[in-house]
């Protein structure tokens, strides 16, 4: 790679933007180039210069109250609308939701649209406290490793099934490791997975046919998480980072 | 019952980007009023479009709402002013005073210091407002490109090279403010 290249190539390594193989080609030129080098150095300071400086203005309290009261007034409206018009027009009405329904359902194959059973709820929430202590604490893997092939290993003989772990570093989703973990009253594996700066913990147990609940995603105090069933298995993908991207790792996890 | 849900449904989803909502509104239109009313109106649209909202990440979704109703906002103030600041002048000047300091010319590394807030609020004012925009969703709201692109509705190379002319002038700026450590 050469320098000019380099130049046009700086931002978006800066923003981790680049595939793999750009990424490294990047990175060898840089460790045979010094201006490149110091180039990169001035750019990291100045975008962590921004980011530590810049003000976030966060809205005041009285917006905040304000919006919640015109909300529920528009909400209200909407619902008193509603009701006179379904007075009204009640049987056509009926029919055409089942339709719409059931062609939803066929369409997404989701049931997002309803409200999630209290357990599965309880159980979001657990989900997202263990993430949590897990960050919190020293005790983020027990086996730290990049390699798949030294996690799945790990697990043997300490859970009564092999989680499936697959290595997503090509996709932008580094391993960081693996570590056994205790939800829904059972043990299960948790492997950590990296995106930026953001760590994704993924639980994963054997699927139990008590657990009656399909595809889900939901947010809990900031942190987003996702849970379905693949090949036998429940996967909890749970993490700060931004839904789209969460959706993108869970698509990866259960390809194969 | 289904308004309930909607209404929660959507505190969930909207609520809890308020501030991200704000302070996008604010870094646009420049003025606390007018970031507030661009909030206002902006949940209210998307409240009344939330049926349409087919998950995902609801952040990105509600920021394009305010950045457009920003950006009507911008227009109908200038509209409305006698004298509009002509940034790409005002913008010139600085860039001018910069060159003459000498301290961007090459690539020497720019130590910048622990910076005082004002310093750097300042300079990402001076930004024409297509600038700013890219900055604050990619340092303060940690966008990808392809979501910035989605935001803004630009693609994704005129991100790159926004992001890039735009901290091609806040370093400008900045470098009056510091000395280039010298590599000897």
């Amino acid at each position: 790679m050469k320098c000019e290249t380099t130049a046009n190539l700086i931002h978006a390594y800066l923003d981790n933007e680049l595939d793999l193989a750009t990424a490294l080609d990047f990175e060898a030129h840089l460790q045979a180039c010094e201006p490149c080098r110091l180039q990169l150095q001035t750019l990291k300071q100045l975008q962590s210069t921004i980011k530590q400086a810049a003000p976030y203005y966060q809205a005041p309290a009285a917006l905040r109250i304000s919006l919640q009261q015109s909300l529920n007034a528009t909400g209200n409206e909407h619902n008193r609308f509603r009701r006179r018009f379904s007075a009204i027009f009640k049987p056509w009405q009926a029919s055409q939701w089942v339709t719409a329904l059931a062609m939803l359902l066929l369409a997404f194959n989701l049931t997002l649209l309803f409200k999630q059973p209290a357990a599965v709820n309880q159980l979001s929430e657990e989900i997202v406290s263990s993430h949590v202590r897990s960050l919190m604490t020293d005790h983020l893997t027990d086996v730290a490793s990049t390699d798949q092939h030294t996690v799945k290993p790990w697990f043997n003989g300490k859970l009564d099934f092999s989680p499936p772990i697959i290595d997503l570093d090509r996709e932008g989703f580094p391993l960081v490791g693996g570590r056994l973990d205790y939800v829904d009253a059972r043990p299960v594996a948790a492997l950590i997975y990296r995106r930026r700066q953001h760590l994704i913990n993924v639980f994963i147990w054997p699927e139990n046919q008590k657990d009656t609940h399909a595809e889900y995603s939901d947010s809990h105090n900031g942190y987003n998480l996702i849970s379905l069933k693949s090949h036998g298995m429940n996967y909890w993908v749970v993490s700060d980072l931004n839904l789209k991207e969460l959706m993108a790792l869970k698509n990866l996890l259960i390809l194969p | 019952m289904a308004h309930l849900d909607k209404t929660a449904r959507f505190n969930q989803v909207a609520l809890q980007h308020l501030d991200a909502a704000y302070n996008l509104a604010r870094w646009l239109t420049q003025h606390p009023q007018d970031a507030e009313d661009v909030v206002q109106e902006s949940y209210l649209k998307a409240f009344r479009h939330f049926d349409s909202f087919r998950g995902g990440d609801g952040r990105a979704w509600l920021l394009a709402i305010i950045r457009n109703t920003s950006y009507t906002r911008i227009q109908m103030n200038k509209k409305s002013q006698m004298d509009v600041f002509d940034e790409a002048i005002h913008h010139d000047q600085f860039n001018h005073a910069a060159e003459t300091n000498g301290t961007h010319r090459n690539p020497e590394q720019l130590v910048f210091q622990a910076l005082d807030r004002e310093l750097i609020d300042a300079a990402i004012k001076t930004l024409p407002v297509e600038f700013r925009e890219v900055i604050v969703l990619r340092e303060l709201e940690d966008f990808s490109y392809h979501e910035i692109a989605g935001i803004v509705g630009i693609p994704v190379g005129t991100v790159m090279s926004r992001l890039a002319r735009a901290r091609g002038m806040l370093r400008n700026q900045l470098a009056q403010h510091f000395k280039p450590e010298s590599s000897q």
